[in-house]
């Protein structure tokens, strides 16, 4: 017991310098400042600035640490207001999605945009919108009002995800959110990949950890094609 | 039924504040009336909401001024539609509630205890809850930040929480050398009590020279055991005397969905990008940026740019200037953008505004291309000290519609 006084009072003592020493600056004084002032006194300082060009995409690292300082300038409103469209304060060139206040990357024109944006980085949408979002305006839609490539007729009327099945696949597993935006229920899947009935096509990973996810889920996901 | 549990939360938040005031609390009120009219492109006819705003804050509840409170919601009214009441649609009050906690603010800016609605954010992941968040800071190099309770979910029109669904993380990270700073976090989602995400996160970056800073950040995904996001990059301030931020980054990551889905044993692809950046500021009135990202697409690529300036002038005072071009090519879909925007103040009592914004784009399944434009103007006065007026609106061309105006008109209080 003698032997672990010493270093853990040493470690304490250590921790309590370091704290002192790497101390972060207190922003609030400079709450009102312009950003090329802030770039002054950053680089001078050897930290690199901040709140650039790219900061739409890459705050998220910064404010998600717990170390971060945004609070010493920002209440939860200027998060609120960006991801859930709130609209108390919003600037003069910010538009709107009904009664919601857009953020700046939604462009003109943004509900024929919207495709290309969803289907690059996979991740970028749901950082503020659920699943649910995308379907309440997908299922507003006609049948045949989407023009997904895959689900277009061919001259024989046959569709391309019959005629070219690679196809399809190639598409879903590049832009899975996609499908799921009409077909909450994975339902039109089940025909060809449940393991039921029908083709029993395998949609599963190569490295799938089914057991894993069974467990952690309490086999959810898995009851829907599977009998436990 | 939404907007009437809006109602109870702010009349809750109301009576919290009744001892508040008794006390001398410092209170401060931010509102805002506001009219919204655009064009539901589904029923392709004109609505109207008129929403109000309330932000509330109240500090220096105690004697010792470590009590705080904070609310900020919205309720609403449409008018002009038809049915579909599930979308909000109906004409009914609707409300949302974004924020409303009691803060305690642990002596010597050690950390925070909250309770109540709030946004929370750690590497692992982020969200809204109903419950409760402990952070401690500045006690040692180790930040540490606690949080669980309901998982508010917001959909199109509203917010909503229900038993079983619940959200809690935990985060800790710290400096512990010059320049250092490491972050482990861990996020865990509950859908009807069964867990449908667990998240963890890895940050790690180190400033080199007070010129270069390194940077990796992780989401690691521990039901499927896979990554869900990586991200790699170097900031580098190359010149001492210029503001010039050069930026290589390498990102990565893989679609995810919750485990109450059959998406989420589905095979997926990783999408890449790598991306250089420069952000220069020229001088107190000009900055420009400009960006190219390669995007891989497990086979297909895209190609992105952007370039855009600023301008704050000092020659004509009050006046600003924003412009922007932004150039995609390949997979999903081409794009040529230019956006442009100026704005004037005329003092500090009024401020106009107005831009233009032209998209050239094509999607890989559309026959043909399309160019979209949208003008918009907007104006504020500041009627009184504690009363500001606000207009804008906005005509769009879009494939559906050769014009689609839109705008709002606000009354903001502040007192």
């Amino acid at each position: 017991m003698k032997n672990t006084v010493g270093p853990i009072l040493a470690l304490l003592a250590a921790l309590s310098m370091a704290a002192v020493v790497f101390a972060r600056e207190d922003h609030r004084a400079y709450r009102e400042m312009k950003l090329p002032e802030c770039a002054e006194c950053h680089i001078g300082s050897g930290v690199i600035p901040n709140h650039g060009g790219g900061w739409l995409k890459e705050h998220r690292v910064l404010a998600a640490g717990p170390n971060n300082n945004c609070y010493q300038c920002h209440d939860q409103a200027t998060c609120q207001n960006c991801h859930k469209g709130g609209g108390l304060g919003a600037p003069l060139s910010a538009s709107q999605w009904k009664r919601d206040i857009a953020p700046e990357d939604h462009r003109t024109d943004w509900i024929s945009i919207h495709p290309i944006q969803a289907a690059s980085n996979p991740q970028q949408c749901s950082r503020c919108h659920e699943p649910r979002f995308c379907q309440d305006c997908h299922a507003k839609l006609k049948k045949n009002e989407l023009t997904i490539k895959s689900h277009r007729k061919t001259a024989t009327g046959q569709s391309y995800i019959t005629l070219l099945p690679a196809e399809h696949a190639a598409e879903a597993r590049r832009n899975l959110a996609s499908c799921q935006a009409c077909h909450p229920d994975g339902d039109q899947c089940m025909p060809c990949h449940s393991a039921r009935s029908g083709l029993r096509i395998n949609p599963h990973p190569r490295d799938f950890k089914g057991d894993r996810i069974r467990s952690k889920t309490g086999g959810r996901p898995c009851q829907v094609c599977h009998d436990f | 039924m939404p907007g009437r549990k809006l109602w109870v939360a702010f009349s809750l938040f109301l009576l919290v504040l009744n001892p508040i005031f008794a006390y001398g609390a410092d209170v401060k009120t931010q509102s805002s009336t506001q009219y919204l009219w655009y064009n539901d492109p589904f029923q392709d006819k004109t609505q109207g909401d008129l929403l109000q705003y309330v932000k509330l804050s109240a500090t220096k509840i105690d004697p010792g001024g470590r009590f705080s409170a904070v609310g900020y919601g919205r309720v609403s009214r449409q008018f002009g539609s038809s049915g579909e009441a599930e979308r909000g649609d109906s004409g009914g009050v609707l409300g949302r509630l974004y924020f409303l906690y009691m803060n305690y603010a642990i002596p010597e800016d050690r950390g925070d205890v909250r309770l109540g609605r709030q946004f929370v954010a750690v590497g692992a992941g982020s969200g809204t809850i109903d419950g409760a968040r402990v952070d401690v800071r500045n006690v040692g190099p180790i930040a540490v930040s606690v949080f669980g309770g309901y998982d508010v979910r917001f959909a199109e029109t509203t917010d909503r929480t229900k038993p079983g669904n619940y959200l809690a993380g935990a985060s800790a990270g710290g400096s512990f050398f010059k320049g250092n700073n490491v972050e482990v976090s861990y996020l865990r989602k509950y859908d009807e009590s069964d867990t449908v995400r667990e998240m963890a996160g890895v940050h790690l970056d180190q400033s080199v020279l007070e010129k270069i800073k390194g940077y990796a950040d992780l989401r690691y995904d521990l039901i499927h055991e896979a990554y869900g996001e990586f991200l790699a990059g170097v900031k580098a301030v190359p010149f001492a005397e210029k503001m010039l931020t050069l930026t290589a980054e390498y990102y990565s990551s893989y679609p995810s969905f919750d485990a109450d889905t059959i998406y989420t044993v589905f095979a997926v692809t990783r999408y890449r990008e790598a991306l250089g950046r420069a952000d220069w500021i020229v001088n107190p009135e000009w900055t420009v940026y400009g960006s190219y990202t390669r995007a891989d697409y497990d086979g297909p690529t895209a190609d992105v740019g952007t370039f855009g300036i600023r301008n704050r002038s000092k020659s004509v005072k009050g006046l600003g200037v924003n412009a922007s071009v932004d150039v995609r090519r390949g997979y999903p879909g081409d794009l040529t953008g230019f956006r442009a925007s100026a704005d004037y103040a005329f003092g500090k009592k009024a401020l106009l505004a107005g831009g233009v914004s032209y998209d050239s784009f094509q999607r890989d399944s559309m026959q043909d291309g399309f160019k979209a434009k949208k003008f918009w103007a907007g104006g504020s006065c500041e009627v009184r000290k504690d009363m500001v007026v606000k207009v804008r609106i906005e005509d769009t061309l879009t494939r559906l519609f050769s014009s689609e105006v839109q705008g709002r008109a606000s009354v903001d209080f502040s007192f």
